[in-house]
């Protein structure tokens, strides 16, 4: 019975691992390539569309001016280019600096939202947007977000030149990755994010998920699609299916690149994280449950990942942890031999040679010290990941039970920055 | 009988001086010398004639012939002659003419005895029910033609039924009678001693013993096998092994190798380097499991029951009560007497029983049956035991000369306890072995290799991207806006 469940928890680890080990080197080749085309693709952008920036906002005091000062330096056209701070009931300083942009650039403008979507969240305030802006295309940011300069250009590039695209998502990078030791292994975790998921199921698939910011979308489609669900906590993943069961991809194209803060305190990174967790299990629920009505099967292979990855992989790791617990204190008749010890080890050395490459890719980032800090996420910060699963699982469920209406929590912002004052 | 012990002693350390200290001499004395002859209605031997066959050859050479072959010319090259009536019959003129010529010692068995010479004045008596030979009593009657003897004959032995008691065994010169060859119950026991007295065949004085601790397999505990294997070691009595590698559960029909359980083919591999003596027990292939047990480094070399692959095996549940060698020299070890676990309380008395019964009989050997689930409290009263009688003698079978040829295995024991092993499986063939045993974990191998070659693969491109850019290709900074 022991060596059953062992080699169950065995199989659901090692599948998952082993498909990340396939993303990487999709990602690595993704990464030797995916410049080649630019000067082709340069010569479609004489003319280019319209565009709406989105930057949902939502008491963004402490970031929304740096987001801002980004945005009026950004590469486009200005007479194609508008972009909308969405002021989502705040009740801090973020309208006021918002207006104070507003009026130095005439390509910034503030909404406000109003009831029913007041203060309902991300999704209630992009539909907003939606409804009040004209560009064929709209591109998003976080309020926390400093695109550079080129960033909107090269995702609208991407969509210019692939017809099949919905939407084209960039890259982020962490902006606070060397204030605290948690946004050093956020940093390394998104790095690894984008490059292995995104990149890798790319240039596999032609699959890759938005983000939730720095990401252009065609406005037909989201105008066919309804725009975004409200109920949704993870909204980005929830619409990158809906696009694709259109029959359209999202490409990801790593040119496009923001800078975005991540969270400094564990509380806020438990609760960000959590939103996302349950975000992705509502999706992944949502959508397996209308499996014969979706009409693009291949979809259903990015569903099953986060199935896996939400579901079954941590089923198979807390099996694999439980047995290894009691196996010390209780003999349950394991006798899987040395193999068990050697594939743990392996499991940790794919880890750190996968993040070592993504590292690698961004250059600067693999040093020293980031080396002993992915020795040590191996041991924490991934192990908390377990924990926040099954803790989000839990009141995903709860919810579905009680019917209880979600919650969105908004990340709280961090004014100490190292380059705060910068420029 | 009695009066003749001493003799019997002289006889026996000349005759059997060997086998008292190796196993290898029963084939040695053999020199043709006793003629089984058999009467049946068949014209075939029967179970009878060949047990007593089987008892007689622990002793001499014997040929088996059947009463219509016998002729005077045939007999001559004969020292001594058993005949066998099972069946009352007229015996052909030349046999009966060569066997009343019969000048060496001769035991005429049941039936047909008054067609015989020696016995013509003899008279048939009726047909009782015996329940006791001598001091041995049967656990069921048996009904005999009892015979009114000569009085020139001597009586040496009397059978008892309800009321009564009758000549069984008599003799007179170079010839005796046995009224019936009853091969059952404590009888068994009795019939080599009296064979070799009305024979005159030497009598020897020891008794070749050995232990077996059996039903080792992968749901033995390794401690309480640990445990037993040092108490036999601590009162110096060799012992031998005998392992289970691959056990199939009948009701869910899965196969448990003996690998699952790590602890114990730890010790048992810790055992065979300090010169343990391995047996091999297989409920399937015989030449899997040894394949099995090889490629941990187990080398068996006795076989739990027959096997062609090895030159010896042990044999429980056996009517023999000698070791045998036959023409192919395959020794035969029979557990003589029983298992220790036959019962829950006092386990030791019915196996001490046995070895009781089993002394009577010259030159018996005693095999003890140790499972290694029992406690160890025995081996104490076993170690007491075999200390009050030093006729038995422990054989170490490591000391034997043992042989092993498979396929791909060859394991040569030597007397001096020394084995040679030849391996001969191929890269392919080991693979197959260990797939079959263990698919899931080759197939975890096969994980590891494969994730390996990726592992190496990333950490070259990690080196390479290193070495390769020498720009930036993102535009990195420590600033924002």
């Amino acid at each position: 019975m022991a060596n059953t469940l062992f080699f169950i928890s065995l199989f659901l680890i090692w599948i998952m691992l082993l498909y990340h080990m396939f993303l990487m080197e999709g990602g690595y080749l993704h990464f030797r390539t995916f410049e080649k085309p630019i000067d082709d693709w340069a010569k479609k952008m004489d003319k280019v569309p319209s565009v709406s920036v989105f930057i949902p906002a939502h008491n963004e005091a402490l970031v929304i001016e740096q987001t801002l000062r980004a945005m009026s330096r950004l590469y486009y056209p200005k007479d194609q280019l508008e972009v909308i701070v969405i002021n989502d009931n705040s009740s801090d300083e973020t309208g006021a600096i918002a207006a104070r942009y507003a009026e130095k650039f005439p390509f910034i403008r503030v909404i406000e939202t109003v009831e029913p979507n007041k203060g309902k969240g991300k999704s209630s305030a992009l539909n907003s947007a939606l409804a009040d802006s004209t560009g064929d295309i709209v591109v998003v940011y976080d309020a926390d977000n400093t695109p550079e300069r080129m960033a909107v250009w090269y995702l609208v590039m991407g969509l210019m030149n692939d017809s099949k695209a919905a939407a084209t998502v960039g890259k982020f990078r962490v902006i606070n990755a060397a204030e605290t030791w948690l946004t050093r292994f956020i940093n390394i975790e998104t790095i690894c994010f984008q490059w292995m998921a995104q990149g890798g199921r790319w240039k596999w698939f032609k699959v890759a998920t938005i983000p939730g910011t720095n990401f252009a979308i065609r406005r037909t489609v989201l105008e066919q699609l309804g725009g975004w669900d409200v109920k949704a906590l993870a909204e980005d993943t929830e619409l990158t299916i809906r696009v694709y069961n259109l029959g359209y991809h999202i490409r990801f194209f790593p040119k496009a690149i923001t800078w975005e803060q991540e969270p400094e305190t564990l509380k806020v990174w438990w609760k960000q994280r959590t939103r996302w967790a349950r975000g992705n299990q509502y999706v992944v629920l949502k959508f397996l449950s209308q499996f014969f009505t979706l009409k693009r099967k291949s979809i259903m292979f990015d569903l099953f990942y986060f199935f896996f990855t939400y579901f079954l992989f941590f089923f198979g790791v807390i099996l694999s942890n439980a047995l290894f617990i009691i196996n010390l204190f209780y003999d349950i008749g394991l006798t899987v031999g040395d193999i068990a010890l050697v594939l743990w080890v392996l499991a940790f050395l794919l880890f750190l040679g996968e993040v070592m490459i993504t590292l690698s890719i961004e250059k600067t980032e693999m040093n020293r010290k980031n080396f002993f800090y992915v020795i040590l996420m191996y041991f924490t910060y991934s192990q908390m990941w377990i924990v926040l699963v099954v803790w989000s699982l839990l009141l995903e469920i709860k919810r579905m039970f009680t019917g209880q209406e979600v919650q969105w929590y908004k990340t709280e912002r961090f004014s100490k920055q190292s380059d705060k004052g910068a420029e | 009988m009695r009066s003749n012990y001493s003799f019997w002693i002289a006889i026996g350390f000349l005759c059997f001086y060997t086998f008292t200290i190796c196993d290898s001499v029963l084939a040695a004395e053999k020199n043709r010398d006793t003629a089984l002859i058999y009467v049946t209605s068949s014209n075939q031997p029967t179970i009878d004639v060949l047990a007593l066959q089987d008892m007689l050859e622990n002793f001499t050479s014997v040929d088996v012939l059947s009463i219509e072959d016998v002729n005077e010319q045939m007999l001559q090259s004969y020292k001594r002659l058993v005949v066998m009536n099972n069946y009352p019959t007229r015996i052909p003129p030349n046999a009966l003419s060569a066997i009343n010529q019969f000048s060496g010692s001769a035991i005429l068995i049941g039936e047909n005895a008054f067609q015989f010479a020696p016995f013509s004045k003899w008279k048939e008596g009726p047909i009782v029910e015996l329940r006791a030979i001598g001091g041995e009593v049967l656990n069921n009657p048996i009904k005999w033609k009892s015979v009114i003897p000569s009085g020139d004959f001597d009586i040496v032995e009397r059978a008892t039924s309800l009321n009564k008691t009758y000549p069984f065994i008599l003799k007179k010169n170079n010839w005796s009678f046995i009224g019936d060859f009853i091969n059952k119950d404590t009888m068994q026991y009795q019939w080599p001693a009296i064979m070799g007295e009305l024979l005159q065949i030497a009598k020897p004085q020891t008794h070749p013993a050995f232990i077996v601790l059996s039903d080792i397999n992968m749901k033995t505990d390794m401690q309480k096998l640990k445990k037993l294997v040092l108490e036999f070691s601590a009162k110096k009595l060799p012992i031998a092994l005998e392992v289970t590698p691959i056990v199939v559960d009948e009701s869910d029909k899965r196969s448990y190798y003996l690998h699952e359980n790590k602890k114990l083919l730890s010790y048992l591999q810790k055992l065979q380097k300090e010169g343990y003596v391995f047996i091999l027990s297989s409920s399937n292939s015989t030449e899997k499991n040894l394949e099995y047990l090889v490629l941990r480094k187990i080398y068996p070399t006795i076989s739990q029951g027959d096997s062609f692959l090895f030159t010896s095996s042990i044999q429980q549940d056996s009517q023999q009560l000698f070791m045998t060698q036959s023409e192919d020299n395959h020794t035969i070890y029979p557990i003589t007497a029983g298992s220790m676990a036959d019962i829950e309380t006092y386990s030791f008395y019915p196996v001490k029983q046995k070895i009781n019964l089993l002394l009577k009989v010259p030159s018996s050997i005693i095999g003890i049956q140790y499972p290694a689930y029992f406690n160890a409290s025995y081996v104490q009263e076993i170690a007491a035991y075999l200390s009050e009688h030093p006729q038995i003698e422990l054989l170490n079978l490591r000391q034997t000369k043992q042989q092993v040829i498979s396929k791909n295995v060859s394991i040569k024991q030597h007397e001096n306890g020394e084995q040679t092993i030849q391996l001969a499986f191929t890269k392919i063939e080991r693979l197959k072995i260990l797939f079959d045993e263990r698919p899931f974990e080759i197939i975890l191998w096969a994980l590891v290799l494969i994730v390996s070659l990726f592992v190496t693969l990333f950490f070259i491109s990690t080196l390479r991207l290193r070495i390769t850019l020498r720009k930036r290709l993102f535009e990195e900074r420590k600033t924002n806006g």
